[in-house]
């Protein structure tokens, strides 16, 4: 039998070989102007594009299979080596003095941590539940099924494309090491531009500022995509020095290609399209070039790796790109105030105050998740690159790729720019040559796992040992897995219990890369978060339908009915459980012909008629004039009052009741509601099961820390559900 | 300037999106009566709160684990149905290493109301699903349904006799 790291070795092995292959293809003639580890490191990296976008049509095509897989990196191999023949190099600078031994000394302690890191059992926070969960996903069904209620899948997914080609053959480990030939290739990248711009020790140094880096390693061994995207954002801008260069018009295929897999792997790197032809459009101005055809060129490449994700997205959640700009995109998959707290979030991840972030993303490292080392509290000192010319452009691009930063303050969203920051800093620290050597000595001191923890803060997101055992699989996943990220358990108690098809509404992730059930996590789309809704609302008071809103007139003959919303205000959003129309005192059932109709949300407005008390509209965005909900009869009919069940967590809203008569016009009814209690309705927890249960929900795994927990635990029998099994802090229960 | 134009019309189209003009009213969703634990279900998981109702013979009345409850040699249950058409019956069960050990392999044969509808031999411990397609005809709403599962052998306890089949966690009508 073969052993398992010898399985994943090949699944990320072969992703890199296929990548190269197909970079060796892209780059052509153009490998004879670069050095042989330019050559074989830009290889890889411009042939990664391409090795997704063949995935990306493979998943769409639902024909992911282990053979295809294979038949096709095979003959991708095949294709290479049949086409490219052995040719000169260029030749480049070596590194001299103290750097022959000091470059490779460091880069290779590193080189091992990192890979024994990324060879043990997949755990990192964001790989094992959204990352790896959906490459597992994709797997299972043999590439993309429409999936509606995940924001992540949302996505763009370039580099999980790769994931998913590793994925048959080495699985999580394999999706890792995939991740990490990027870091790799992104260190050695920056070595090279050192040593072709002429400035070898600050290259080598810069190479080690980003690699040794504390965030930098935890996430280049992890199935992430931050230095993925880091990595092919360098070779942007490495390919356009060498455009600049010769200006060889075949360079601006792969630079477009690059730029728009950027993209691809993450919404943030579309800076690399407009940093791209921006700089390309630039040069040929200055020269009096035309800067037309380089510019359709690369926006032609790009456009190859972003299109398809924006129709993917464009086509199952109605917005090119879900889950951000839904007021541009209106669609029934996430909600306009979902996205504007999550974005909120994001801008401060809850810290008190922005002067924290120097210190937390190079220090601490607890609040923004990872740090990059205290080597980087001299970022300003980078500046002084602007003195070199080599660093200027090298500057530029640093402050450019900073910029979507404080859109998400978390510390691995500086890593697209640290290789920028860190060969200016590395530029700027050669003006006095000793400095370059003290600072990396320092900075792998700091670096290593053992000296971080002295001063970083208990919980930062970073390596902690060395786990060889455990990456030779000497020591058993589930044992690593149970002892490190005891959640395992969780994951694994749901594939026991529950049965293949079976859905689990979950309030937490769960680590979805180790279960072949579908979870569906309440944060994560409208659908979900409705689900949450309905489950909460007999748990917590300012959801029950307390509230009764009438509007009384005389009896009209109307042809529709338009309930409007008329005040401002970001707390409120609003909600209406029921509205019931009477004449005389009774209430008019709700006729087949009848038409609903709501603004915003238009999807949701059958809630507001459905006659369960544990379901509502909501506008699901703060209240602002002109929000309706309308009613047409479909004929004339007459009506003496409208009523309005709903929840008192909404005191700003101002409402007003409008009807259409028979001749189409409008006219206002009533001014205000009258206002009065609504009893109670009795049973809201066996609603809001029978509810779940309608939507396809069969399981609910609660964690302790829950709202709803213990009165899941005190009180199944008013619920109607069950309790399956218990993992961690988590109970599973069925819903009978 | 036309090429400009074309652009930014591309762009604005992109920003068009069509919202749904109306819907018709919902089913109506009806009162909620509290769970008879005499009622009869479709389906029934063994650690459910009516699940006893459901259970005619050769089926545990304690609930072992939370989950489930052991069988004798012809656990019989009954069920009542919402509909006939297109119907399967399910029987998630596990056989446990010890038994079939010393019974050897076990074979079960699942008859509704008098009428075979499958016999299934199995060889090795572990969980299992019996699923298979129920004829219409064989089925009906007016009564219970009747559903009986048979052992060709059970183990016997040397010491008082009591006698043990399947692991039983689940059986019913399903979709």
């Amino acid at each position: 039998m073969i052993p398992q790291p010898l399985y994943i070795l090949f699944g990320a092995g072969f992703t890199v070989a296929v990548s190269r292959s197909i970079g060796q293809m892209v780059l052509g003639p153009l490998l004879s102007k670069l050095s042989k580890l330019e050559g074989a490191v830009l290889s890889f990296v411009c042939g990664a594009p391409l090795l997704s976008l063949l995935v990306f049509v493979l998943a769409s095509l639902r024909i992911v299979h282990k053979g295809v897989l294979l038949a096709a990196g095979i003959a991708l191999l095949g294709i290479s080596m049949r086409v490219t023949s052995s040719r000169e190099y260029a030749a480049l600078p070596r590194l001299t003095g103290p750097w022959r031994w000091l470059f490779p000394g460091v880069f290779l302690v590193f080189f091992g941590l990192y890979l024994v890191n990324a060879m043990a059992p997949e755990m990192s926070p964001d790989g094992s539940t959204y990352h790896l969960g959906l490459v597992s996903r994709y797997y299972r069904e043999r590439g993309f099924r429409p999936i509606t209620t995940h924001l992540y899948a949302n996505l763009s997914q370039g580099l999980e494309m790769l994931f998913l080609f590793a994925w048959p053959f080495g699985r999580h480990s394999a999706a890792a090491l995939v991740h990490f030939s990027f870091l790799v290739a992104l260190a050695l990248l920056i070595l090279c531009w050192g040593r072709r711009v002429g400035h070898t020790a600050a290259g080598a140094a810069a190479a080690l500022f980003l690699f040794l880096s504390p965030v930098v390693g935890i996430d280049g061994s992890s199935a992430y995509n931050d230095v993925g995207l880091a990595c092919t954002i360098f070779a942007v801008f490495y390919v356009v020095e060498l455009w600049k260069q010769d200006h060889d018009r075949r360079w601006l295929v792969p630079i477009g290609l690059l730029a728009g897999f950027a993209y691809a792997v993450k919404y943030t790197g579309f800076l690399a399209v407009f940093y791209a032809l921006g700089a390309v459009a630039w040069r040929c101005w200055r020269r009096r070039k035309p800067v037309l055809l380089p510019a359709v060129t690369i926006s032609a490449c790009a456009a190859l790796l972003i299109v398809p994700w924006m129709v993917k997205n464009w086509v199952v959640v109605r917005n090119p790109v879900s889950p951000f700009f839904n007021r541009w995109f209106p669609n029934p998959y996430v909600h306009v105030d979902f996205e504007r707290e999550w974005s909120e979030y994001l801008r401060s991840y809850e810290l008190e105050d922005r002067s924290q972030i120097p210190l937390e993303v190079t220090i601490r490292g607890q609040k923004l998740a990872g740090l990059v080392g205290p080597l980087f509290l001299l970022t300003p000192l980078a500046l002084l690159a602007a003195r070199i010319p080599a660093g200027r452009p090298v500057l530029l691009a640093a402050v450019i790729f900073t910029l979507p930063y404080p859109a998400n303050i978390g510390t691995r969203f500086l890593i697209p720019a640290l290789p920028f920051w860190s060969l200016s800093l590395a530029l700027a620290a050669s003006l006095w040559r000793p400095a370059l050597a003290v600072l990396v000595l320092a900075h792998a001191l700091l670096s290593w796992p053992r000296n971080v923890r002295r001063y970083c803060d208990t919980y930062a997101w970073r390596i902690r040992e060395f786990p060889w055992k455990a990456a030779l699989r000497i020591t058993p996943e589930e044992l690593w897995l149970g002892e490190k990220a005891p959640v395992y358990y969780v994951a694994r108690m749901i594939e026991k219990h529950v049965p293949p098809g079976a859905k689990v509404l979950s309030f937490q992730d769960v680590m979805e890369a180790y279960t072949n059930r579908e979870v569906l996590v309440a944060y994560r789309s409208a659908e979900t978060r409705l689900l949450r809704d309905i489950f909460l609302t007999p748990l917590v008071e300012e959801f029950i339908p307390r509230v009764k809103l009438s509007f009384h007139f005389p009896p009209r003959t109307l042809r529709a009915i338009r309930v409007e919303q008329m005040a401002k205000a970001e707390s409120n959003i609003w909600s209406v459980c029921e509205l019931r129309v009477f004449l005389r005192g009774r209430e008019l059932d709700r006729a087949p012909e009848w038409r609903l109709r709501a603004t915003p949300n238009p999807w949701d407005v059958q809630l507001a008629f459905d006659n369960s008390p544990v379901t509502r509209w909501r506008s699901w965005q703060a209240i602002e004039p002109g929000m309706t909900l309308q009613v047409n009869f479909g004929r004339d009919q007459e009506v003496d009052s409208v009523a309005i069940e709903a929840s008192d967590d909404q005191p700003n809203v101002r409402l007003r009741l409008h009807g259409m008569s028979p001749d189409g016009t409008w006219s206002v009814l009533s001014e205000s509601p009258q206002l009065a209690g609504a009893p109670v309705p009795a049973r809201l927890r066996r609603y809001a099961t029978e509810e779940l249960k309608l939507r396809g929900i069969s399981y609910l795994l609660i964690h302790e820390q829950d709202h709803g927990a213990s009165d899941l635990q005190e009180k199944p029998a008013a619920w109607g559900v069950t309790l399956i099994d218990k993992a961690m802090n988590a109970a599973l229960y069925r819903l009978d | 300037m036309k090429q400009h134009l074309v652009l930014v019309l591309c762009l604005a189209a992109t920003g068009c999106t069509a919202l749904p003009e109306s819907y018709a009213p919902p089913i109506q969703r009806r009162p909620i009566t509290p769970l008879d634990p005499n009622s009869l279900s479709e389906f029934v998981y063994m650690n459910q709160t009516n699940a006893e109702a459901h259970l005619l013979l050769d089926v545990s009345k304690h609930l072992e684990g939370n989950s489930w409850r052991w069988t004798q040699k012809k656990p019989t249950f009954r069920f009542q149905l919402q509909s006939v058409n297109g119907r399967k019956f399910r029987l998630d069960f596990r056989l446990h290493e010890t038994i079939l050990e010393q019974t050897g392999p076990l074979t079960i044969t699942v008859s509704v109301d008098g009428n075979v509808l499958g016999r299934e031999t199995y060889r090795n411990a572990g969980e299992y699903r019996f699923e298979k397609p129920v004829p219409p005809e064989w089925l009906s709403l007016d009564r219970a349904v009747i559903v009986a599962v048979e052992l060709d052998k059970v183990w016997v306890s040397p010491t008082d006799g009591a006698t043990l089949g399947l692991i039983l966690t689940g059986a019913g009508f399903i979709e």
